[in-house]
């Protein structure tokens, strides 16, 4: 199913947004289930800083030589601290054959919403 | 280290304390690159086992009574949960206990957005290359 950027680039209109990113509380329930991964493409330098202890770890400029790291079965979610470079990476794994969506809200405000009692929302077990 | 009563501490409080009892990032990273702070997580259990900062030590506020030994009384004690309420309270109760302690008023969300691109690569660079204060 891999998609040629040509055919990418046909599908960014605003009808289509919508498929291209997913929203945190969605991306928690849908984690939850099992049906996404989250993939975190900051560099190594800013995985030192902070970490989350789940989904994948894969710097964005070495997602062409790992990606037979990534789940095929998932719906990956891409995720840097806003949403600028995730949103690249998520074009690039579209255009490799990937189901992909970038994290709204990015990782900041992913950590923001699993603050407090939030943080019992994301299953760390599953 | 000797106990402040809570009403002396008060009767005390001016506006110099209430300037001091606060820090800031920019001279946190400074102090904390230098080796002056120990900087103090002290979220849930739960919120540390979801995500967790590469820097400092983890000490639930509800452990922190029980665990003052885990604490370097030569240091300034920065407290930080992800904004600032519960870190004041750690904080407060740390200078009570004779602890020289500040709260990061930018809390662990404004630090994860300011050390992302760049700033995280120069910032934890610069740690690397000086690792004696840590």
């Amino acid at each position: 199913m891999t998609q040629t950027l040509d055919e990418f680039a046909a599908t960014i209109v605003p009808a289509q947004m919508g498929n291209a990113r997913i929203a945190i509380d969605a991306f928690i329930t849908a984690y939850n289930k099992g049906e996404a991964e989250l993939l975190d493409i900051r560099v190594p330098e800013e995985t030192a800083v902070w970490q989350l202890n789940f989904g994948l770890r894969i710097p964005a400029n070495e997602l062409p030589a790992r990606l037979d790291e990534l789940p095929k079965d998932k719906l990956l979610v891409v995720a840097c601290p806003l949403t600028d470079r995730s949103n690249m990476a998520r074009s690039y794994l579209i255009a490799q054959g990937f189901n992909a969506k970038y994290l709204q809200g990015g990782l900041l405000g992913l950590v923001d919403r699993l603050k407090g009692v939030g943080a019992q929302d994301i299953r760390l077990d599953r | 280290m000797n106990d402040i009563p809570f009403a002396d501490y008060l009767r005390r409080f001016d506006y110099d304390e209430r300037v001091a009892m606060k820090i800031q990032l920019p001279e946190l990273l400074k102090l904390y690159a230098e080796g002056q702070v120990q900087l103090i997580d002290i979220r849930f259990n739960e919120e540390y086992a979801a995500w967790r900062l590469g820097i400092g030590r983890h000490i639930p506020l509800n452990e922190l009574p029980d665990r003052l030994d885990e604490l370097d009384p030569n240091k300034t004690i920065v407290t930080m949960c992800p904004h600032y309420d519960r870190a004041e309270i750690a904080r407060l109760f740390l200078t009570l206990k004779g602890f020289h302690a500040r709260y990061l008023t930018d809390g662990m969300l404004g630090l994860a957005n300011h050390l992302r691109g760049d700033r995280a690569r120069d910032y934890m660079d610069a740690l690397q290359s000086d690792t004696t204060n840590h």
